[in-house]
């Protein structure tokens, strides 16, 4: 490969999800790099998985040289599976410290996401079990909804269901897949802080940005998180866990009860409230004529029923933001000009916010030492992957997107708007677009839709970022979007 | 003989929210009894203001109601306290709930409405028609560390807990939390629904001051109404060694235990100090360029709240000078040992009094506010000017205090060169440049032969008909009004653009007494216009003087405003549609929220 390579960027459009080929000298001795498969449906322009992955085994001849594999979310691993993949070969895959089962961090990670996705399950059960109508003044629709797309989003079963037997039945089944590609010898964990300059990607160094080793930085929410979430989440999910499991089996207390085992009894009796000879059991008879107020149905709009279950949509953006946050976030950089591409994966305000604090050492070729700033790698990206479908929490402002100073920045965003509404997610967040639009002066390309529309582009700027547009490298093709760095 | 009915019902409550962990010191006043207006009251307790039924939906059972006018209940005020009994729950929290809306009804100067329920079915959206009587408590609504106030439901939801071994909110290891013994967390959450009853528009995010605003109003409600606990006041002073200044700093403290509770809730106490790693209490520096960075509701509410006990203490050690004069010779310092009885005394009744007075200064300038829209420093304005309309002579220059305090945190409007109470005020209309005609006061007119109607109204849902009534009668004469000659000069001085649709949203009569005997008699009219497309808001609040017969302030927020529009479709931009919530769960987001509050205090994501 040659020293100063051509760096070609392949968005693949199968829909809502992250599938992308980095090919290094792609005319002289390509090198590929593949970073994530997966989707959660495609409607534009309606790519399937199966093809895109025939097309990648095609352009890389069975064999890419690292797979990098971010995080465990459905949309960005359910294109890993025997069928999609078997025919390919990867040399080395890369994950993130927090995939390490032998590491003590990560572990605990595992057990803290576990012990939230549980909880959700037992509120999606609990959401099940009782039936409502479109038109119930007092239930909780939107959480029920967003509950069940977030167990999707973790593959969870009670999720959104598979979407056709291209795609692994659980997250699970997919990473082990991606991780098994390169033999047990060839998976590596990669820590903030690493820069890798390998023999096999001569003329690029590749920075690892994130995900932080800070386990309250990977917790973090947004900018208004409490200090004590940690805490408050898993009382959350332990409380709110056992009153839906309650909830979900649909059954009288005393039954319920004494189905238990001892230790699960002696746990659900310590989180009731007042001994049981207090209890006036709700489905019993007899209730209706103690308490007439809460039954009368013209009242039925102050009914409490459900609202107990709203924390679950706490829980489930912890689970969501949490996985997300431990997104493997990459710089890779052109020696040669110091250009950056910027893959940050689904990275969270948590994973971006503990960039600033970290300083790379490295060693340039004419033997100066120097350390680099994650501040320093955004002045010079020119090419960004917009995280997270372009949903607003995932491209930070201050520390993010307005520290990418170069005029000739390109971003793609891997999107399918039609999916997303139809699941009620705002996608791509308009402000967020809006500014993308702006900095990059109309060079922002989505895989469903292309450039933005004329509307989006102010009328005196039409004819200039047109020009910026047929000069920047990009070229949209049926099957993917394709960014040339020459 | 039938004995005439008593004026209050004694009933026992907890002083100290009783799952904190226990100290010898607090034992004497962590149980108190609060003194409710007699009423009638059904099983629930069910009363003319609040329904109190005990559901506990993720236990899946009901819990029997208490039934207060039981002899056995009536001879020992009420329950013993008892964290283990639903009913005494039930009780306390009635008698909360109920020295809430007490308090603030006095401070009001009438009686307080619950905003009204959803549009009959078919209706117009904004119909307003339902009323809504009884504001419903569940006491054991949720199964997490949790309280809020719903709008929806008109209705308070207050959780349990099991505190965990490593409870960050220093509870005893392994008991159970119960939000509903809180005495501080039951008068914050009546005071949203108070302040929801008063003013609808008010839990629409428009400007970062808004929810911020309802926080910190029902923290003030909470803090001050704690504060004119004589009993509570009167234990912890007497603990006071040394000079004064230990005085401020114990107050400071209190307010912060009191408030010292589960997740977000205790950060609104935040700004008035914290203690060390030592554990000492140390007072916050006051910081102006604090509010400027500070974005979410819990942080800036924060600093409204300790801009407010600012005002309270400076109230206080006024009111106080002389006796500490009196006591120590001149001197100022407080000799060591314990404070003579009869000093404590003094002490806590003129800090009762100072937090009454507060208290009821905060609640009054709720009526001269802007309909919509509200920020920090036009609420200033309107404490200044409700407080100058009612207190001529300020010799105690309660006025000062609270613009001091305020300007200390930065809290002023930006747009006054001057920060002086006669500045502060708002303009009259003589004063203002924009001016109503003459024929605008034909609208007063019609309001004092309907005023009597309001005055004498029996009950409080032939008030709020009463209401409705006259809001109807206003919006006709004012439409009519606005086609004629004058139309365009009023709609301008009104804030609304002539020829489009607009609501005469509310119509208060309110009658007051000043200190010097003076007899105010206004009525409080609300006017706001929408702009749909936008869904931005205008209008303004009219303060008419029945007896001179003329409109004494319009406190505007113009809609044709292109600076205010635009700054709220920054605010907008900035807030609604960020976070991962808004990406997921829309319906939540902070302009369009179903249980606002619920977001906001759960854990302010």
């Amino acid at each position: 490969m040659a020293n100063d390579p051509v760096i070609r960027v392949r968005m693949y459009r199968q829909g809502l999800g992250d599938c992308l080929l980095l090919t290094f000298d792609p005319a002289g001795a390509p090198v590929h790099v593949l970073i994530d498969c997966g989707t959660l449906g495609s409607t534009t322009p309606g790519v399937k998985m199966a093809d895109v992955a025939k097309d990648i085994i095609a352009e890389t001849g069975g064999h890419v040289h690292a797979l990098v594999v971010t995080h465990e979310h459905k949309d960005h691993v359910s294109g890993f599976t025997p069928r999609n993949f078997d025919g390919l070969k990867a040399d080395r895959t890369f994950a993130a410290w927090t995939e390490n089962p032998a590491d003590e961090d990560a572990r605990k990670l595992v057990k803290y996401e576990g012990d939230l996705a549980a909880a959700l399950r037992l509120a999606a059960n609990a959401f099940a079990a009782r039936a409502v109508d479109r038109d119930d003044p007092w239930a909780l629709h939107d959480v029920r909804k967003g509950v069940r797309q977030i167990l999707g989003f973790v593959g969870e079963a009670g999720g959104e269901g598979p979407l056709g037997s291209d795609f692994a039945e659980t997250v699970d089944a997919a990473m082990k897949f991606a991780l098994g590609r390169s033999g047990p010898g060839g998976l590596r964990y990669l820590e903030p802080g690493d820069v890798l300059e390998e023999p096999w990607l001569p003329g690029v160094r590749v920075y690892v940005l994130g995900p932080p080793r800070d386990l309250d930085a990977l917790k973090k929410l947004g900018e208004h998180g409490s200090p004590e979430l940690y805490e408050m989440m898993a009382q959350l999910s332990s409380n709110l866990g056992i009153a839906a499991g309650f909830a979900a089996s649909a059954q009288d207390y005393a039954t319920y009860r004494s189905e238990l085992s001892p230790a699960e009894r002696e746990e659900f009796d310590r989180k009731l409230p007042f001994d049981s000879r207090f209890r006036l059991e709700a489905d019993a008879g007899g209730c209706e004529a103690t308490f007439p107020a809460y039954y009368e149905p013209d009242a039925a709009w102050r009914r409490i029923d459900e609202d107990w279950l709203g924390a679950a949509s706490d829980l489930a953006l912890q689970l969501d933001n949490m996985t997300n946050n431990t997104s493997l976030a990459l710089a890779f950089e052109r020696l040669s000009d110091g250009r950056v591409l910027l893959f940050p994966a689904d990275a969270q305000l948590g994973n971006w916010m503990s960039w600033p604090g970290l300083s790379f050492a490295v060693t340039d070729a004419d033997g100066t030492q120097r350390t680099v700033t994650s501040r320093d790698l955004l002045r010079r990206t020119v090419f960004y992957k917009v995280g997270h479908h372009g949903s607003h929490n995932a491209t930070v402002n201050a520390e993010g997107l307005e520290r990418m100073e170069s005029d000739e920045l390109v971003a793609m965003i891997p999107l399918d708007q039609t999916v997303a509404k139809n699941k009620e997610w705002t996608m791509p967040a308009p402000g967020l677009y809006a500014r993308l639009i702006e900095k990059t002066r109309g060079r922002v390309v989505r895989s469903d839709t292309g450039w933005p529309e004329d509307k989006h582009i102010p009328a005196d700027k039409q004819a200039e970022w047109k020009a910026l547009r047929e000069a920047s490298g990009v070229k949209v093709e049926p099957m993917y979007i394709q960014f040339t760095l020459s | 003989m039938i004995p005439s009915r008593p004026i209050y019902r004694r009933l026992r409550a907890y002083g100290l929210d009783p799952s904190l962990a226990q100290q010898l010191t607090t034992a004497p006043i962590s149980q108190i009894v609060l003194k409710v207006p007699w009423e009638d009251v059904g099983p629930g307790p069910s009363g003319e203001y609040v329904e109190v039924i005990d559901y506990d939906p993720a236990g899946g059972c009901f819990y029997d109601p208490v039934r207060l006018d039981d002899p056995h209940l009536l001879a020992q005020d009420g329950l013993p306290p008892s964290e283990g009994t639903p009913q005494f729950h039930q009780q306390m929290v009635y008698a909360a709930a109920m020295l809430t809306i007490d308090t603030f009804e006095h401070a009001l100067g009438r009686r307080a409405l619950w905003s009204p329920g959803p549009p009959p079915k078919r209706a117009n959206k904004k119909d307003d028609s339902h009323y809504v009587g009884q504001l419903r408590i569940y006491p054991h609504a949720l199964r997490e560390a949790n309280a809020y106030y719903s709008p929806a439901k008109k209705a308070l939801l207050f959780g349990y807990f099991p505190a965990g071994q490593d409870d960050p909110g220093n509870h005893m290891p392994g008991s159970m939390v119960f939000t509903c013994l809180s005495h501080d967390i039951i008068a914050h959450e009546t005071a949203h629904a108070l302040l929801d009853g008063q003013h609808r528009r008010l839990n629409r995010a428009t400007n970062p001051d808004m929810l911020a605003f309802h926080e910190a109003f029902a923290d003030i409600v909470a803090l001050f109404q704690h504060f004119t606990f004589g009993e509570i006041l009167h234990h912890q002073i007497a603990q006071t060694r040394g000079d004064i200044d230990s005085q401020a700093n114990l107050l400071g403290q209190m307010a912060n235990q009191f408030g010292r509770s589960i997740g977000q809730r205790g950060a609104l106490r935040s700004a008035i100090g914290d203690f060390d790693e030592n554990g000492t209490w140390v007072p916050e520096e006051p910081n102006p360029a604090r509010l400027a960075n500070t974005w979410d509701a819990h942080g800036r509410g924060a600093i409204l709240v300790a801009a407010v006990f600012d005002a309270f203490l400076s109230i206080y050690s006024t009111r106080t000078q002389d006796l500490i004069r009196l006591y120590t010779g001149g001197s100022g310092i407080l000799p060591a040992g314990a404070i003579h009885p009869d000093l404590v005394n003094r002490l806590s009744d003129e800090a009762s009094k100072a937090a009454g007075h507060v208290l009821r200064i905060c609640v009054r300038a709720l009526d001269y506010c802007p309909p919509v829209d509200l920020t920090f420093g036009e609420f200033l304005r309107a404490v200044i000017t409700a407080d100058q309309d009612l207190v001529h002579d300020d010799d105690l220059n309660y006025r000062v205090a609270f613009v001091e305090a305020f300007r200390r945190r930065g809290i002023y409007p930006h747009d006054l060169r001057t920060l002086s109470p006669e500045n502060l005020r708002w303009r009259t209309p003589e004063e203002d440049e924009r001016k109503p005609s003459d024929a605008l006061g034909g609208m007063i007119e019609l309001l004092r032969k309907h005023a009597h109607m309001h005055m004498y109204a029996e009950t409080r849902k032939a008030l709020f008909d009463e209401e409705r009534d006259t809001r109807e009668k206003l919006h006709d004469w004012i439409e009519a009004h606005l086609k004629g000659p004058d139309g365009v000069q009023d709609a301008r001085f009104l804030g609304i653009l002539p020829g489009r649709g607009f609501e005469v949203h509310a119509a208060h009569f309110a009658a007051r007494t000043s200190p010097d005997g003076g007899l105010l008699l206004q009525f409080i009219v609300q006017v706001t216009q929408e702009l749909h497309a936008e869904r931005f808001e205008g209008g303004c609040t009219l303060i008419l003087d029945l007896r001179r017969r003329k409109v004494a302030y319009c406190i505007r927020k113009p809609v044709d405003s292109p600076t205010r529009r635009i700054r709220q479709q920054i605010h907008q931009n900035r807030f609604a549609g960020t976070g991962l919530r808004s990406t997921y769960f829309r319906a939540q987001g902070p302009g369009e929220a179903r249980e606002p509050f619920a977001i906001l205090h759960r854990m302010g994501m």
